[in-house]
């Protein structure tokens, strides 16, 4: 009688163990919009090598929200605040994460992802969500 | 009321109120608590000094630490408090279940002496780190403000994430209290340890996005391993929670899997060779009373 409960718990684990396997299985080929045309580099020489790509924070807003890359190559972002507001470019996925004055800037280089989708955002401003993506053969 | 102004200050506050909950409700255990409380205040204190000379040079009022000075000074930081956290722990592992007995011989106090200094070290880093981004972010808000009630409305929203933040402490120091202390010694062993793996891996992070950045390692390093962002991604609010708290990442990639098991491999090395020495211990002591028989 007493033991009952606790059978059903253990009944539980191997469909948790599925849905958790499964969940790891479709999550591991994201369709990323491989049809998105790349997204321009900086066009500065002394931001050229690696390519660099120009994210500006302002207040909240990311601009732009979507940068395509190509995939597997090191590649830099340079990060501006430029709105009236302390902001903070955060990302797990990319592993990052950099405070931001009003008016500061910083250049963060990113090694090379695998091709999929990675959000970015400011974590003093969370409203908005802005994505990576790592094409392949780009 | 600034939604976020509470988010920001609840969510930086709530690391630092982890650590010092844990070290603040296990000292009060000790018979010397209220010395124990003073070195965890005065590590507070020097926290916030850290934090707002961290916050100047973030807000480029002053360039003590240029960048590349900077991006070691924040791995030592990481580093260092997650290095102090496994030492805490391993303290807390020696002295939690013989506490009276310890206390009664006087045997660790010589080893006490270092372990404040640590408390202070950890406690300071904690409040220093989190606190320097939140400063900058008071600050570079409050400057916003124009009018009588908007510098109050300021005010009270700081307060309120503040007091938000704090509910962790206080659940903490209740836990300590109502559940028993052998579970609770257990509990938050395993929270803190979670706590080091996941400052240690923010730590390695740092050293390959800014240290290894020049060079192009071997592709494998930086494979994703697996993706779980569809089910819980760590840009949301509960999975970067988790991932600053527990180490939790949505896309891992094979370097921080390599860190990680490093981590966990270099505690339970340190963790075996604790329980060794104590047991030798234990056996010279026994060996000493059957002699002085």
């Amino acid at each position: 009688m007493i033991r009952r409960p606790r059978c059903k718990g253990i009944r539980h684990l191997p469909s948790l163990a599925a849905a958790v396997a499964l969940a790891i299985g479709l999550g591991g080929t994201p369709a990323p919009a491989q049809d998105a045309a790349l997204t321009a580099p900086m066009d500065d020489p002394a931001y050229a090598d690696p390519p660099t790509y120009l994210l500006e924070l302002n207040d909240g807003e990311l601009l732009p929200p979507e940068i395509v890359v190509p995939a597997k190559t090191r590649f830099r972002m340079l990060v501006r605040n430029t709105g009236t507001k302390p902001a903070e470019f955060e990302s797990n996925q990319l592993r990052q994460e950099e405070v931001l004055f009003m008016g500061a800037e910083v250049v963060v280089t990113i090694t090379p992802l695998d091709p999929g989708t990675y959000d970015y955002f400011d974590e003093f401003d969370m409203r908005i969500m802005g994505r990576i993506v790592a094409k392949e053969g780009g | 009321m600034l939604g976020q102004v509470i988010f920001v200050v609840a969510r930086e506050s709530i690391e630092a109120l982890l650590i010092i909950g844990i070290l603040y409700a296990w000292l009060g255990r000790r018979p010397d608590a209220a010395q124990g409380r003073r070195w965890i205040f005065g590590g507070v204190v020097a926290g916030l000094g850290l934090a707002t000379l961290l916050a100047l040079t973030l807000m480029g009022v002053t360039t003590f630490l240029g960048g590349t000075a900077r991006t070691w000074f924040e791995i030592g930081m990481l580093a260092a408090a997650a290095a102090l956290i496994v030492q805490m722990v391993m303290w807390m592992r020696a002295h939690g279940r013989t506490l009276r007995r310890d206390m009664e011989n006087d045997l660790s106090e010589h080893a006490d002496a270092a372990n404040w200094w640590g408390v202070f070290l950890l406690t300071a880093i904690a409040v220093g780190r989190e606190g320097a981004e939140t400063v900058m972010f008071l600050y570079g808000t409050f400057l916003q403000l124009d009018s009588f009630g908007s510098y109050l409305n300021f005010l009270v929203s700081g307060l309120v994430g503040f007091a938000l933040a704090m509910v962790l402490f206080v659940a903490l120091q209740m836990g300590s209290r109502f559940i028993s202390w052998k579970w609770f010694f257990r509990v938050t062993e395993v929270m803190l340890l979670l706590l080091a793996a996941s400052l240690f891996l923010t730590a390695t992070d740092k050293v390959l996005n800014k240290v290894l950045s020049a060079w192009d390692l071997p592709g494998w390093i930086y494979a994703t391993v697996w993706d779980t962002s569809a089910l819980l991604s760590d840009s949301s609010g509960l999975g970067s929670l988790l991932s600053a708290l527990f180490g939790y990442r949505s896309q891992p990639i094979v370097w921080n899997l390599l860190m990680f098991v490093l981590f966990w491999a270099v505690v339970w090395a340190l963790f075996r060779w604790q329980k060794h020495s104590q047991n030798r211990r234990v056996e010279l002591a026994r060996g000493l009373a059957t002699k002085g028989h």
